[in-house]
């Protein structure tokens, strides 16, 4: 375990190093020059100079890499061209909304996915199991930014019960939630479900059954243990997703979270929160997913690893 | 959605995993007509493929449907609701939302035909390679990883902030940002295979790579391509769709229907219809696909 | 903020534009009050409107400093602390303000400006020639604006009101130079203490001071007790009405739109045209609409071969109906414009304007024409017109902005009529501007702004001309010239001069001017100079 622990960190640190190459790398391939944009239509040439010096934009490439890597082995994410604030800074400022509207939305879906999940499969092949079916599908279908705008339209403006989009509190975030989790729950109810299906099907549960168990309680201990693995692991990195910034949802929702700040730092040239953005983003992203797998090993300790 | 390309990344991962094709030997025709039948005895999957027949006959034959031209604007009739003179309303420049839609099917169902076309071709290839030639895997699986670091609609906006706005760049990004789903299915499925005795007694035969890749191999491994690709052929549309919502794929007037929908959305209040049915038209689609998914994964892989 | 500068039009603009301060003027007019909504604030229920009080300003952007020396973006937001030295009345002329009286030597070089007396700074001080020299000088050495000052030889302080300031050439603009804020003067001791980083600590001779900043969020000023010297068309020309005035910065247009309906918000600025009508049936809410200091325009490369045929491009010009572009894309807040230059500028010829109109009406008929005449039909029967087999396809680039999306759409279906096709393609700013500068265009949309002719001289003079890459010498002198020109009456004929050849041999196709929406709620006294874009915000009264 500690062998296959220490495995998955190096290949992490080698995937990570990849990916500032490849963040670099696009990054600097935008076409639109930075100092243009800060400098506005008619800079002078020393203007221009004096502000490619100060940014460091005159240096070589390579040199431009090191200093990035370098800055971020000390976990400096690099200062924005444009508010002057640090990256790191930006991050902290954005990151509530977008972790809010992570957990709440991977709870919600959570929640609704396992209960219709476990009801579809008890009741296999009834109209309740169909229609849980059929919804799933619908909402693993369905764009996020249609669903969205479905909501706004019944609930903000239909029945004004909710603002349209930006942020002002929990409320403001009720929309979005559920906006991100119709995908999931889906995708949850249906893992639910055919996890339970092998379960009621393994002989186990015959015997179980033979022995005068309580039908659901048995289902529900036997099947929702067996259940569990893969639907950690959904929601694992699910949760690794939505935490990288629910960009669409962000959009539609005008919620300033990391998924916005994205968008708005390519659109500023702002080569250095892109970067460090971009990175941490990643680096986040890998860490849920090394989580889900030792989660994997602990719920299910038959799974070895090589 | 984490971006609806996440979400697709994560859906296939998280369907049984798919079995290679059980049988020893390369599949006979018998398989395939068996697979056929069950097909069709699915009702998932037939209901899946009467969605996609009615589409694909709507989008084809848009120039006769169509009530309206496409483009033709009519500012005396600017936003009018669905009803007898127009099926499903009008825009902010009057034109038909229904003929709108039907041309662009056309261009929804063409990007998900391209993109998966090609990005099943380059990622079926990759990961062939990746799980015969032991020697190369490790850099392609580097590769694969680092791709797969980053969120794929990120990495699709990262890569159209370097190409440009547009249709086309757009469904390149969605190309390079799912081929590592292709590489990694096709890679494990390979494996599988690889290890398996008849190949290796064919191997001591002599035979060329070349033929046990195309004799043994791919036809073994052809049934998780096939539910992948009608899988992600949908997941391509709906991405392609999100990125024109964005604003970073097909640009209006071009009647993309994730294009349209970002039109509509400043109009929501006003008229609902202009953003409200072209989603249900990518719903619909994605769905038929999705549907015909699971009927086809069942019908491959009987349990 | 990051999101609106983002999409907002007004920061893609010429960053020449952010010395106008809000490229939005008024012309004060209310919206016209088409269901009668607005009088569901009659005037019987109008309580009484008091003094003191916070007024709070939605804002659009957020000022990246206070210095107004250092800032690219002046606008009623960080200029409060300052009075500028001179001014525009409300019909647009120039009038004294720190200044009493100016002047300008025989040969343009010298200007002379004489100082009020009862001026003081915020911390007691007097106003003195010094300040004022100072000031000017500082600007000239570290703005980042500080080409728009002209070729300063140097500046004197002859006594203590008297301040003269030497050029190298005449240089006319500097006129509206002195109407903004980016010469006002600063507060010696402050400076001095200050140095570069003054922004922090803001003190001059201005409305408001005292700025007190919540990064991100608001900054709130307290009003100047003394002040007796406000804009010469305020009402009240002593201290401000309120105690203190907010500026809030809010990111997004429904948050903006949501506080101004609970209440939180006076003065709601750059309102989307699609609210409007919701807004207005607010009870204590007003509509103001203002033009602004510039306009939308189809450019062409003119560096293109096939623009160096003037037929093309007027059959162009003809070719676009701008009553659906402003009724449809804009929702009525625009005015068409055919000349070079918006009434809000100076220098804006109702003579050149007409001409325009009569040249360039829709015509649909006479636009074909002058493409057969250019030697393009529609040979193969597609629609598009075509010479030796290449069809006339263009590709029309323009800025991520709901608005002129529309606008593309409705010019695209236009073009068609006559036989020309133009492709859509929409990229960011940054992009557009380095496509534009590269020469890597054919049509475009886009927009300028500035608060003097010589913006003119700044988009066609050959060697300025970045974005239409246009050139004609004649031009070029009379855009010198201009510059140069120290009276106004001359000046503004040396400019119609020009404009008459930028109508004939037209470098782009100018389409509307945009009008900016204001809301106001439970406030009186807000007016809006269209030529400064200044809002006395002293007259204002908080009603409730």
């Amino acid at each position: 375990m500690q062998r296959y622990l220490i495995r998955r960190l190096l290949s992490l640190l080698g995937t990570l190093l990849g990916v500032t190459i490849l963040i670099f790398l696009l990054v600097h391939l935008i076409p639109g020059d930075p100092v243009q944009y800060l400098l506005g239509e008619h800079p002078t040439d020393e203007a221009i100079a004096a502000l490619n010096a100060q940014l460091g934009l005159d240096r070589p490439w390579y040199v431009q890499y090191a200093s990035f890597v370098g800055k971020l082995l000390q976990g400096d994410l690099g200062t924005s061209y444009i508010t002057g604030y640090t990256v790191w800074q930006e991050i902290v400022e954005r990151f509530p909304i977008t972790f809010q509207l992570a957990l709440y939305s991977v709870i919600l879906a959570t929640v609704i996915g396992i209960v219709v999940g476990v009801i579809s499969a008890v009741k296999q092949n009834t109209w309740v199991d169909r229609l849980v079916v059929f919804f799933s599908l619908i909402g693993i279908s369905a764009p996020g930014f249609w669903i969205a705008l479905f909501l706004i339209w019944i609930f903000a403006y239909k029945l004004p019960i909710f603002p349209i989009s930006g942020y002002d509190g929990f409320f403001s975030l009720i929309l979005p939630s559920i906006t991100l989790a119709m995908g999931e729950a889906g995708l949850i109810a249906r893992m639910t479900r055919s996890s339970m299906l092998d379960v009621i099907k393994q002989d186990y549960m015959r015997t179980a059954q033979a022995k005068g168990a309580p039908h659901l309680w048995m289902i529900l201990r036997h099947g929702l243990q067996n259940a569990v693995i893969p639907v950690i692991t959904l929601i694992g990195l699910e949760f690794g997703a939505l935490l990288a910034g629910a960009i669409v949802t962000e959009t539609v929702f005008s919620l300033q979270g990391l998924g916005s700040l994205a968008i708005e730092s390519i659109g500023k040239r702002d080569l250095p929160t892109i970067q460090g953005l971009v990175f941490f983003v990643a680096f986040l992203f890998a860490i849920t997913n090394l989580i889900v797998d030792l989660l994997y090993s602990w719920f299910d300790p038959r799974i070895k690893y090589e | 959605m984490s971006g609806n390309l996440s979400q697709l990344e994560v859906g296939h991962e998280t369907h049984p995993p798919l079995r290679a094709a059980e049988s020893p030997v390369t599949p006979s025709p018998s398989y395939w007509s068996q697979v056929a039948k069950r097909l069709f005895r699915n009702k998932t999957a037939m209901a899946g493929a009467l969605i996609l027949l009615i589409f694909t006959i709507g989008c084809v034959c848009a120039p006769i449907i169509a009530p309206y031209p496409i483009d033709q604007m009519n500012f005396k009739d600017r936003m009018m609701g669905p009803g007898a003179k127009h099926l499903l309303g009008t825009d902010d420049f009057g034109r038909d939302i229904f003929s709108r839609l039907l041309y662009g099917g056309r261009i929804s169902l063409l990007t998900g035909l391209i993109t998966v076309t090609v990005a099943s071709a380059i990622g079926v290839t990759l990961g062939v390679i990746a799980g015969y030639y032991r020697r190369l895997e490790i850099y392609i699986m580097q590769v694969m990883d680092i791709l797969l670091a980053l969120p794929a609609l990120l990495l699709a906006i990262a890569i159209i902030a370097v190409l440009g706005p547009g249709l086309t760049n757009a469904m390149i990004a969605i190309v390079i940002a799912v081929i590592p789903s292709y590489v990694r299915i096709v890679r494990a499925s390979v494996l599988s295979i690889r290890e398996k005795e008849y190949i290796e007694a064919v191997r001591a035969l002599g035979i060329k790579d070349r033929v046990i890749l195309a004799k043994h191999i791919l036809p073994n491994i052809l049934s998780p391509i096939i539910v992948l690709m009608t899988v992600q052929f949908g997941g391509s549309i709906l991405a392609a769709a999100a990125l024109s919502f964005l604003g970073l794929g097909a640009q209006p007037p071009i009647p993309e229907w994730g294009a349209m929908v970002y039109v509509g959305k400043a109009f929501l209040g006003q008229a609902w219809w202009m953003s409200i049915f072209p989603g249900l038209a990518i719903m619909l689609v994605v769905l038929g696909f999705n549907l015909l998914g699971d009927g086809l994964r069942d019908a491959l892989d009987p349990k | 903020m990051k999101k609106r500068r983002l999409s907002s039009l007004t920061t893609i603009g010429l960053s020449l534009s952010l010395l106008l301060a809000a490229c939005s003027s008024t012309t004060n007019t209310s919206a016209p009050n088409t269901s009668g909504t607005t009088t569901n604030a009659p005037a019987a229920a109008q309580p009484a409107a008091t003094e003191g009080g916070t007024l709070v300003v939605a804002a659009p952007v957020e000022p990246d400093t206070f210095d107004p020396q250092k800032s690219t973006w002046l606008d009623n937001t960080n200029n409060q602390p300052y009075d500028s030295i001179l001014s525009r009345d409300m019909q647009g002329k120039l009038v004294p303000h720190l200044a009493e009286s100016w002047q300008v030597s025989e040969d343009g070089k010298v200007w002379t400006l004489v100082m009020r007396k009862d001026v003081k700074f915020q911390s007691g001080a007097p106003l003195t020639a010094e300040s004022v020299k100072t000031s000017i000088e500082r600007f000239a050495a570290v703005s980042p604006n500080k080409d728009l000052a002209g070729p300063i030889d140097k500046i004197e302080a002859v006594d203590a009101q008297t301040v003269k300031v030497y050029f190298k050439e005449p240089f006319a603009p500097f006129a509206n130079m002195l109407v903004g804020t980016f010469l006002a003067p600063f507060d010696p001791e402050r400076l001095k203490e200050k140095g570069d980083k003054f922004g922090e600590a803001p003190l001059a001779t201005g409305p408001f001071m005292n700025p007190e900043v919540k990064r991100g969020a608001s900054v709130t000023y307290a009003k100047n007790p003394d002040y007796k010297w406000a804009l010469p068309f305020a009402e009240n020309q002593g201290a401000p009405y309120v105690d203190k005035i907010t500026f809030r910065f809010l990111k997004d247009d429904d948050t903006r739109i949501l506080e101004f309906k609970k209440g939180t918000i006076n003065i709601l600025q750059e309102v989307p045209s699609t609210y409007v009508q919701e807004l207005q049936a607010i009870p204590g809410a007003k509509i103001e609409k203002s033009m602004e200091q510039g306009m939308k325009y189809l450019g062409f490369n003119n560096q293109k071969e096939i623009f160096k045929d003037v037929r093309i491009k007027q059959a162009i010009a003809m070719a676009i109906d701008r009553d659906p572009i402003v009724q449809v894309a804009l929702s009525g807040f625009a005015q068409p414009i055919f000349g070079p230059l918006p009434p809000t500028i100076p220098g804006y010829s109702e003579k050149i304007e007409n001409m325009a109109k009569d040249m360039y009406g829709h015509n649909v008929e006479k636009g074909k024409q002058l493409l057969a005449e250019a030697g393009y039909t529609d040979t193969n029967g597609d629609g598009i017109a075509d010479k030796d087999g290449k069809p006339l396809s263009f590709e029309l680039l323009l800025p991520e902005d709901p608005a002129l999306q529309r606008v593309a759409q409705i010019v695209q279906s236009q073009l068609k009529e006559i036989g020309v096709e133009a492709k859509i393609a929409v990229h960011d700013i940054a992009t557009l501007k380095d496509k534009a500068i590269k020469g890597n265009h054919e049509l475009f949309l886009l927009y300028f702004g500035l608060n003097d002719p010589d913006i003119l001289y700044l988009l066609m003079q050959t060697d300025n001309s970045k974005r239409v890459h246009y050139s004609n010498p004649k031009v070029d002198e009379l855009l010198a010239k201009g510059r140069t020109t120290m009276n106004e009456e001359e000046r503004m004929k040396v400019y119609e001069e020009a404009q008459e050849i930028l109508v004939k041999d037209p470098p782009w196709v100018p389409l509307y001017v945009a009008e900016s929406v204001t809301a106001t709620r439970n406030i009186e006294g807000y007016k809006l100079n269209p030529f400064t874009g200044d809002i006395p915000f002293g007259d204002i009264r908080i009603t409730k």
